[in-house]
């Protein structure tokens, strides 16, 4: 690296603008905790859950599917960034590039379409999804049901 | 004195550009700021109301005393909170959005960093802006916080997948992720809107959906959710989560002038150089207005419908593009 006083202009600018940054976050921060009034109320130390009074801790166990999400994302991420990597050399790359990109964009297109097939993109459980006569829990699959 | 500052030329340098960007921040929150008092005398326009007209001319004064009043309000953490999480989410959320207005150039000499990776920057920024939520709705400790914050950290992820993708037809056009030497390309070779008109619908759902902006705000959704991850937050810390909101407005409007309209390029910039801030000051403007005009027109979508049209339409799309793109960039320099 580089001594300090050798660093360009606009390296200093950054580093200012930076500072300036943290600084404007710290000052908003620690101007109204010293400006701020103090109060106390009745019910000022329990959660806010629309006048109604908590039950049980908001350390859910919840809903599988957003460890879904969070793992596909992973994976297509990971895709994008291969194709940064060939998106800024495309000229350099060539027909030969744009072969093998192709190759590994249809690989995760299929993977996509798998998900898809699957149902891993639906956020309704199989159960109660409109259009899916083919489950055998749905209500369209009993016709046996009583009619009301 | 003189002969001392011209025996430095570098720190002379270093220090007009440190003053530059220091002016470029305080620009910035201040038209985050007034952004809000933008947005609500556009929708008290649209929905045929006066919005915020006392004080000060044209109610210009409401955001002065609006930030006064806050303040003053007391600086509320809970006992039920884990503390140091809590402090720390507002902050990332106003500052990594003020920290990605550094890529951002203004105009051919303003503009605080000069990055020749620009744009991968701006997606590393902006994928670490999720934290802020995400933290923010665990920290809270309540369970509309904690649902906000997951549903918001869902969607932010689903959508930056693709939003990285819809920008590379750019990158692959202009050959290079510098921002500067994608507004140079655009002005010589006219603006990305038109060849990139696919990747310029995905970006714009994409970062829409990022700073979780009408009608992508379902995480705040105040009818299912009470404020969705900031619940619990009151005084300057939610403030800094709204003023983060409107940087993010501001930082997007900026991002796409500079990638899909131009920059600062526009008629009579190259033989009047001062238009160059007037352009681009009007393109982030308009796009700032859009995206209140886009609140005020549209309802919030079903969160599986508009996890759906992440997965199945925008990625699809954006990859089609890139494909496509590729295809024509390689024909132009190799011969079909």
């Amino acid at each position: 690296m580089a001594p300090i006083s050798a660093w360009s202009a606009n390296t200093w600018s950054l580093i200012v603008y930076t500072v300036a940054v943290i600084g404007i976050v710290g000052l908003m921060l620690g101007l109204s905790w010293i400006l701020g009034g103090r109060d106390w109320g009745r019910a000022k130390d329990e959660q806010f859950e629309s006048g109604v009074l908590g039950q049980g801790t908001a350390r859910l166990r919840f809903s599988a599917k957003f460890y879904l999400v969070a793992m596909f994302f992973v994976i297509f991420d990971v895709e994008a960034l291969f194709l940064y990597a060939w998106a800024v050399s495309v000229r350099e790359a060539g027909w030969a590039g744009f072969i093998e990109a192709s190759i590994f964009i249809f690989i995760l297109a299929a993977s996509l379409v798998y998900l898809w097939k699957i149902g891993a993109l639906e956020w309704a459980p199989a159960s109660r999804r409109p259009s899916s006569p083919s489950e055998p829990d749905s209500p369209a699959a009993k016709p046996d049901r009583p009619a009301r | 004195m003189l002969d001392w500052f011209n025996a430095h030329p570098h720190l002379v340098d270093s220090l007009i550009e440190s003053v530059k960007a220091i002016v470029v921040l305080l620009v910035t929150v201040v038209v985050a700021a007034w952004m809000i008092w933008l947005e609500r005398r556009l929708l008290g326009l649209w929905q045929d109301r006066y919005g915020p007209n006392r004080v000060g001319p044209f109610g210009l004064g409401q955001v002065i005393a609006d930030m006064i009043k806050i303040f003053f309000k007391e600086d509320w953490i809970p006992p039920f909170v884990d503390k140091l999480t809590f402090i720390v989410a507002p902050a990332i959320a106003m500052g990594l959005m003020l920290l990605m207005f550094a890529l951002v150039p203004v105009t051919p000499t303003w503009g605080v960093a000069h990055i020749n990776v620009g744009l991968l920057v701006f997606l590393a920024l902006a994928g670490l802006e999720v934290y802020a939520v995400m933290l923010g709705g665990w920290a809270s400790n309540s369970k509309y916080s904690l649902l906000g914050g997951l549903r918001v950290t869902a969607q932010t992820v689903s959508y930056e997948v693709f939003m990285g993708i819809s920008l590379m037809g750019i990158v692959m056009l202009a050959g290079s992720f510098d921002l500067r030497h994608i507004v140079e390309y655009q002005a010589a070779n006219g603006w990305n809107i038109i060849p990139q008109f696919f990747g310029f619908c995905a970006f714009v759902t994409a970062a829409i959906a990022v700073v979780h902006r009408t009608p992508f705000d379902l995480p705040e959704a105040e009818s299912e959710l009470a404020a969705g991850f900031h619940t619990e937050y009151s005084g300057m810390k939610f403030g800094m989560f709204f003023v983060g909101e409107y940087v993010g407005i501001v930082l997007v409007s900026a991002i796409t002038t500079v990638l899909f309209f131009g920059g600062w390029s526009g008629p009579g910039v190259e033989s009047h150089a001062w238009l160059a801030f007037p352009w681009f000051a009007f393109k982030c403007l308009c796009f700032m207005s859009g995206f209140i005009l886009l609140r005020a027109s549209l309802p919030r979508p079903r969160y599986d419908q508009m996890m759906a049209a992440g997965w199945k339409v925008c990625l699809p799309l954006s990859l089609i593009n890139l494909l496509g793109t590729a295809a024509v960039v390689v024909a132009g320099a190799h011969g079909a």
